[in-house]
């Protein structure tokens, strides 16, 4: 059974157009044109209770306003969204209830005061009885390591801890989804670590269900049982992650400082299936598919002495754009 | 209810909590306000005084009148100022998505979310200016004119907060409705005076359309010479206090309206 | 010659500033309506209240009240809603959220003056108001009041008067600016604007006799009225209705200069102090 059912959501934003010259902005003073964007287009999918959803997408691919329309913040222009078999629109307590929400660049803590109170006035809030507070609360301070700035205010956490204290206070409640917004923008890598950790156990420990969009690949293939992609509205891709990583052959990159007597055709004679690029840096393109890594890591480092390299992933950026690229010429 | 009584003390303890946080900003806007009431009081005397009496009005009939009426704006301004906010940026700017997504009602949450400490400025000035001039009047003081002028007081309050929240909802479909806001408060200064200086049909308006001459005028007269209305005076308590009842739950009523219609931005 | 050419040069880089301050104001179509709105409301009331104060004055309707008529008082009232409009600045606020956000940092570092930008910002800002909101209603007012026959008319006199005006128009606004930048100077040692804005505002409403004339205040109307906030409302508006004598015009004139480059030098002064402040504190 489904806990969340997207049925053929789509949203048309209306906006005024707007010159840029002072002349066109007296115009609008008197008349006003405008034009309609479809930031989603016919989504629907349903995620059952306990999946990690990442929802993925680039700037601009309609990944917020869907979360929103998912939250019920956000009136679809057409289709719905049913959570526990009710409509987000006709039953908002009742779903605000079951849901927690953070928006990575908007904090939902009282701003001027100790971060305490915020968990304080969350509990009466949503209602939740002294036991269940007590023990959510530590679970939540000892996981996500809150208690040495408990008594702070707020306004002065890094934001790394406020981060962490939003996640916290979206929980406190014990929904059974949970939307994250950009959860680990513009976090250091230990904090990302620490929220990764969070989301995985804490699904572990509370069967919580997440759905969360990211920029972030390593937040996808650390947390996500399952991605959706997103492009210009359409979802291009709904499936596991491995499924589609095989389906883009596994793409790997090794980048490395260009040097003076760089032969290519031994790496050509490893294997011609390696794709060499040469500019300032030496760029070796390549699936796991058809190289072997160890192998290829081996010869590069005994026969060129190379001790100074990266290993990449292809991006999600990369994966978009190539989806984007295969559905045209389906089409 | 009884929990939504408690929460919303927890609430207005959180913002009092976060005001103190910047106490000499507090203090600040405190004494603005106070200078502002003075200088619009100052303001007064100086075109009343220029005439012996006004309609049959003294000059401390008429400080007395604008003193509660200025009590009045004040205890609204400090429970629902919140509202300024929902009309001028809070929808334009997606800040009301947080309130949309707690299980408790918006407007619940809009009004108790915020305690105005400044209002103390407007609401001390309005206390001294009554004082003021009631100790240079012989006014009727008895149990039923009192009560009359403190329901009188408290429902002027209420509708008053009563047609905020019913703009500051439009805001919901339009966007900004902040500059509307500030057409109560244009209206509100008409009941500062006499209404007898307005022509019929103002006083009419004032009267049975937007009661504040109802909740205000006719209880401060009330305490210089017995009304002459034909009715009762509890009659006129009762009939005070049912449209202003009324017209808060019409507000709230047309502001569930409106808040369907809210839609965080895009993007 | 090249001298010339080179002010120009550095006029022209103000230019876009200028602009940015009639899209400020373009932005908000609603406010206007709002405001025009406002007027009617508040215009009609200060009829009602003359009305009456007139009414029950000991001459009736025909009384001169520290020599306004009737109508005197209701013109001086609509144009001083008027005027209001046309003297407002928001540059307070925008050095305000300049020193809050830390931006200013940034602007110190480009070669434009910061004084000026804020400046041609405010008149670009307040050109768009005169030309299509002030000018056109100060027109209707005066058509009105001057066709009815409400108030007396002699066209040479009435020219002149207008000249005048717009010239102390120009000063009102300058000086306007320099207040409302001074209190966002303040603000880099107060860390906040609302209060600060509030208490100016109401000093300024207040003294310059923007809600009644300062001839009502006897003795401290005479006083206010060699103050700088006279310049921004009662001043000019008098001098348009005619109320002022050529010789105190010129004397008045004189005046507004001194103050404004009085404001001008105090503000050159807490500015150079409030930079060492940023130095100071590292940004």
């Amino acid at each position: 059974m489904a806990l969340i059912e997207v049925k053929n959501l789509s949203k048309t934003f209306k906006k005024p157009i707007r010159g840029n010259g002072v002349l066109s902005m007296i115009k609008t003073l008197f008349s006003r044109k405008y034009e309609s964007i479809e930031a989603v287009k016919d989504v629907s999918f349903s995620i059952k209770q306990g999946e990690i959803v990442g929802y993925i997408g680039a700037n601009g691919a309609g990944k917020s306003t869907t979360i929103k329309m998912m939250c019920g913040i956000l009136f679809p222009t057409n289709g719905e969204v049913i959570i526990d078999q009710k409509s987000v629109l006709k039953y908002r307590k009742e779903i605000n209830q079951e849901i927690g929400v953070v928006f990575g660049q908007k904090t939902q803590l009282w701003w001027d005061i100790p971060l305490i109170e915020t968990f304080k006035i969350l509990k009466a809030i949503y209602s939740v009885s002294d036991e269940d507070y007590e023990e959510r609360f530590n679970y939540l301070c000892d996981l996500l390591d809150l208690r040495s700035f408990l008594n702070q205010n707020v306004r002065s956490l890094s934001l790394g801890q406020r981060m962490r204290a939003d996640f916290a206070a979206s929980l406190i409640h014990n929904p059974k989804i949970l939307y994250l917004d950009e959860p680990t923008i513009g976090l250091d890598v230990l904090v990302k670590d620490k929220i990764r950790k969070a989301i995985k156990e804490l699904n572990h420990h509370y069967n919580t269900t997440v759905i969360l969009t990211t920029h972030d690949m390593k937040d996808i293939e650390e947390l996500c049982d399952r991605i959706i992609i997103i492009d210009k509205g359409s979802i291009l891709y709904d499936g596991n992650l491995e499924d589609i990583k095989f389906k883009f052959g596994n793409i790997k990159n090794i980048v490395f400082p260009r040097f003076e007597d760089f032969d290519e055709n031994k790496i050509k004679e490893f294997n011609k299936a390696i794709n060499i690029e040469i500019d300032d840096n030496i760029r070796l393109s390549f699936s796991l598919n058809e190289v072997d890594l160890d192998a290829l890591l081996l010869l590069l480092i005994s026969e060129y002495k190379i001790s100074d390299f990266k290993i990449f992933d292809i991006g999600i950026e990369d994966i978009t754009k190539e989806l984007y690229a295969k559905n045209e010429e389906e089409k | 209810m009884m929990r939504y009584i408690k929460l919303y003390f927890k609430y207005a303890k959180l913002s009092i909590m976060s005001k103190l946080s910047y106490k000499s900003n507090t203090i600040i806007g405190i004494l603005a306000f106070l200078f502002t009431e003075i200088t619009s009081i100052l303001t007064l005397f100086v075109i009343v005084s220029q005439v012996p009496s006004l309609e049959g009005w003294n000059m401390y009939q008429i400080g007395l009148l604008y003193g509660i009426t200025n009590l009045a704006i004040g205890i609204d301004h400090f429970f629902t100022d919140k509202l300024w906010n929902v009309a001028y940026f809070e929808v334009r700017s997606g800040a009301m998505d947080s309130l949309f997504l707690r299980p408790l009602p918006v407007l619940f949450q809009t009004i108790a979310c915020e305690i105005q400490l400044e209002a103390l400025g407007e609401i001390l000035t309005a206390i001294f200016l009554i004082v003021f001039c009631a100790s240079n009047l012989t006014l009727m003081v008895n149990f039923a004119n009192v009560l009359l002028l403190l329901i009188g007081i408290i429902c002027a309050s209420l509708l008053i907060s009563s047609f905020k929240i019913i703009i500051a909802s439009m805001a919901f479909a339009f966007k900004r409705t902040g500059p509307f806001l500030q057409i109560i408060y244009n209206f509100a200064n008409y009941s500062k005076y006499p209404l007898t200086i307005f022509p019929k049909i103002i006083r009419f308006a004032f009267t049975f359309l937007i009661p504040l001459g109802l909740c205000i005028f006719y209880p401060v007269s009330n305490l210089f010479e017995p009304l002459n209305l034909g009715i009762n005076i509890y009659l006129l308590m009762v009939i005070i206090i049912l449209l202003s009842i009324i017209v808060f739950i019409l507000s709230i009523f047309i502001w569930a309206h409106f808040a369907k219609k809210y839609e965080s931005t895009g993007s | 010659m090249l001298k010339m050419k080179k002010k120009n040069r550095r006029i022209k880089k103000y230019i876009p500033f200028f602009n940015a301050g009639i899209k400020e104001f373009l932005v908000y179509k609603a406010q206007v309506y709002g405001w025009l709105l406002i007027g009617i409301i508040e215009i009609l009331f200060l009829f009602f209240l003359y009305h009456a104060i007139y009414k029950n004055a000991p001459e009736g309707m025909n009384s001169i009240i520290n020599g306004f008529t009737f109508y005197e008082m209701i013109l001086y009232g609509a144009t001083s809603f008027i005027f209001a409009n046309i003297v407002s600045s928001e540059t307070g606020w925008n050095i305000f959220v300049e020193v809050r956000d830390g931006t200013i940092v940034n602007t110190l570092t480009k070669p434009v003056s910061y004084r000026l930008r804020h400046l041609f910002t405010c008149f670009g800002n307040a050109f768009f108001k005169i030309c299509f909101v002030a000018l056109p209603l100060l027109v209707i007012l005066y058509g009105v009041f001057i066709g009815f026959g409400f108030v007396s008319f002699e066209p040479l006199q009435f020219i002149l008067n207008v000249l005048f005006f717009i010239l102390f128009m120009f000063v009102a606004i300058l000086i306007n600016d320099s207040v409302q930048y001074l209190v966002g100077m303040l603000t880099f040692y107060t860390q906040h604007m609302f209060g600060l804005d509030m208490f100016i505002t109401s000093i300024k409403t207040f003294l310059s006799g923007a809600m009644v004339p300062l001839a009502y205040m006897g003795v401290f109307g005479v006083v206010f009225s060699y103050l700088p906030f006279a310049f921004l409302a009662s001043t000019p508006i008098l001098v348009l209705m005619g109320k002022i004598e050529i010789l105190s015009i010129i004397m008045f004139l004189a005046i507004a200069i001194g103050y404004e480059i009085l404001l001008e030098f105090i503000n050159h002064l807490l500015f150079r102090h409030c930079v060492k402040k940023i130095v100071v504190q590292g940004g």
